[in-house]
């Protein structure tokens, strides 16, 4: 892999529809004592209609930020956002999004009330709703738990109904914003084949946030590298090649990880001594 | 947060309550009767005193003073503090007069309130309103600050509007601590009513302690403490019954 940029996307791709552009994005912060910090800096990536694209960093290199602002919970400094061709103002049924944090459940309502509520908002009919609501139920496996409260429920099923919840909306994009991150590895195992699968069958747009470099290989067919600055913030990109449902344990999968190792910053490269 | 049950009678709990009657009874051995009533002799006055007209009065009027005054304060308190922490403009501009008069007891403004509404039943309704609003809305208005903002992202991510994240997002939100508050702040209600009909009040079981004293009647003090004390007990058990019935979901662990 080079380290080319990021313009210059496979011929391919610009034949095909695409569902999200970012181009020339920025975003600056303030600290605590007015200093201006850029955090996001001159971001361009195309994703394709039914793509799956993993933004690959480590924390604090404007990744999180990056999907805030595609979703419209933040507004960006410089540049511009397309969905569909239309410039982002503010959030949108038309992006889903799900967050590392199940606290973003409504933990009020029941798997079922949760899976709806999107629909509600829409405004569709109630034998209409519980019937997409009961679907996507039985997608994510929750049949068995349909009207339990969230509390009642373990961290991976949480998540969940987190995916239903926004796939019951029948978003364009799908924002994942590190969803597995913090749940145990075989549960974190298990749901990444799960939405590997779901998104195949459906064929769903997905922008999905991680730092986690074998995460983005089980899932992704494209990776993009961030840093930190004062490096390039897309320090690199892939298009990943192997046929799904993907194996970690052979030959190709092991190159690429440690390609990617390679890319991803270490802050405190160096400074560990040798004894 | 977890599932709030009732607190049930475990063996121990009985133990403990038998223990506090014995020492009390024997205290009661030791200093004789006029000094320090027993809790048979109590227990004996409380059944005479059920069957008077008087006592039931009393309790009554007291009754619907903390109940009333409870409830105008949690409603005001719910209110004032939702709108606290949402809007932190306005929240900035109570926070000095909420530090000032969350110090002062309600029974320091008793005097100055007697004279501006006489002793009539509002002035209880404002004292004891006054203490509960300011406990529910401080809580509340923290509370509110401290919903997931995850949450309110994902609601507005569905195409939830304003008006519907409010309603449907932040004030489910903090129902738990709605509830808690609620219910902690009848404690507080109880405390105020002894205090306000001490001073200005011809009835109730505040002044029926208070008038214990003049005749010596310790007996009558006493039963006065313990009947606050079941009023309090009853009043909470209702209350909790209440959320369990209408606010289950609410109290969800999160």
């Amino acid at each position: 892999m080079t380290a080319m940029a990021s313009p210059s996307l496979s011929a391919a791709s610009e034949e095909q529809e695409i569902a999200l552009e970012c181009r020339n994005v920025g975003k600056d912060y303030f600290r605590h004592n007015g200093e201006r910090v850029r955090v996001v800096r001159e971001v361009d990536l195309k994703l394709r209609k039914g793509g799956f694209l993993c933004v690959l960093g480590p924390s604090g290199c404007g990744k999180t930020t990056l999907l805030n602002m595609v979703a419209g919970f933040e507004q960006t400094t410089e540049g511009d956002i397309l969905v569909g061709g239309k410039p982002v103002n503010g959030p949108g049924p038309e992006r889903g999004v799900v967050f590392q944090s199940d606290t973003a459940l409504f933990p009020w309502l029941t798997v079922r009330e949760n899976i709806e509520y999107g629909l509600r908002i829409k405004g569709i009919s109630k034998a209409e709703r519980r019937k997409r609501a009961d679907e996507w139920i039985e997608q994510v496996g929750l049949t068995q738990h349909t009207s339990k409260f969230p509390g009642e429920l373990s961290g991976g099923m949480k998540q969940r109904v987190q995916i239903a919840r926004v796939l019951a909306s029948d978003p364009e994009i799908l924002l994942m914003d590190e969803p597995f991150a913090a749940l145990d590895a075989q549960t974190r195992n298990y749901l990444q084949q799960e939405l590997s699968e779901l998104c195949r069958k459906s064929g769903k747009t997905v922008l999905f946030i991680t730092h986690d470099i074998q995460e983005a290989l089980m899932l992704a067919d494209h990776i993009i590298v961030m840093a930190r600055a004062p490096e390039k913030n897309i320090k690199a990109e892939l298009h990943v090649q192997m046929p799904y449902p993907r194996q970690r344990m052979n030959e190709t999968f092991a190159k690429l990880y440690n390609r990617l190792m390679d890319e991803i910053d270490n802050p405190f490269k160096g400074s560990v001594r040798s004894l | 947060m977890k599932t709030r049950k009732v607190t049930r009678w475990k063996p121990a709990a009985l133990l403990g309550s038998l223990a506090f009657a014995v020492l009390w009874q024997l205290a009661a051995w030791i200093s004789g009767p006029a000094f320090l009533p027993g809790p048979v002799a109590v227990i004996k006055l409380f059944f005479v005193q059920l069957t008077t007209p008087g006592y039931l009065g009393t309790v009554l009027a007291s009754y619907q003073r903390v109940l009333v005054g409870w409830g105008i304060g949690s409603l005001v308190g719910m209110v004032g503090g939702i709108l606290m922490g949402r809007y932190a403009s306005l929240g900035q501009f109570l926070y000095s007069p909420i530090q000032f008069f969350r110090v002062i007891p309600a029974i320091a403004i008793v005097p100055i309130l007697v004279i501006w509404l006489g002793v009539g039943e509002t002035i209880k309704y404002v004292i004891i309103g006054y203490g509960v609003a300011l406990v529910v809305a401080v809580n509340i208005a923290d509370a509110v600050q401290r919903v997931a903002q995850v949450r309110l992202q994902a609601a507005r991510s569905m195409g939830a509007g304003p008006i519907r994240i409010f309603w449907g997002v932040l004030v489910p939100s903090v129902m738990p601590e709605v509830l808690k508050g609620v219910r902690g702040s009848l404690a507080f209600a109880f405390m105020s009513i002894v205090g306000i009909e001490t001073l200005a009040a011809q009835d109730g079981v505040g002044k029926m302690i208070w008038n214990a004293r003049v005749l010596h009647q310790t007996d009558v003090a006493i039963l006065g403490i313990v009947t606050l004390g079941l009023m309090g007990v009853l009043a909470d058990l209702l209350v909790q019954a209440l959320f369990r019935l209408f606010g289950y979901r609410f109290m969800m662990r999160r």
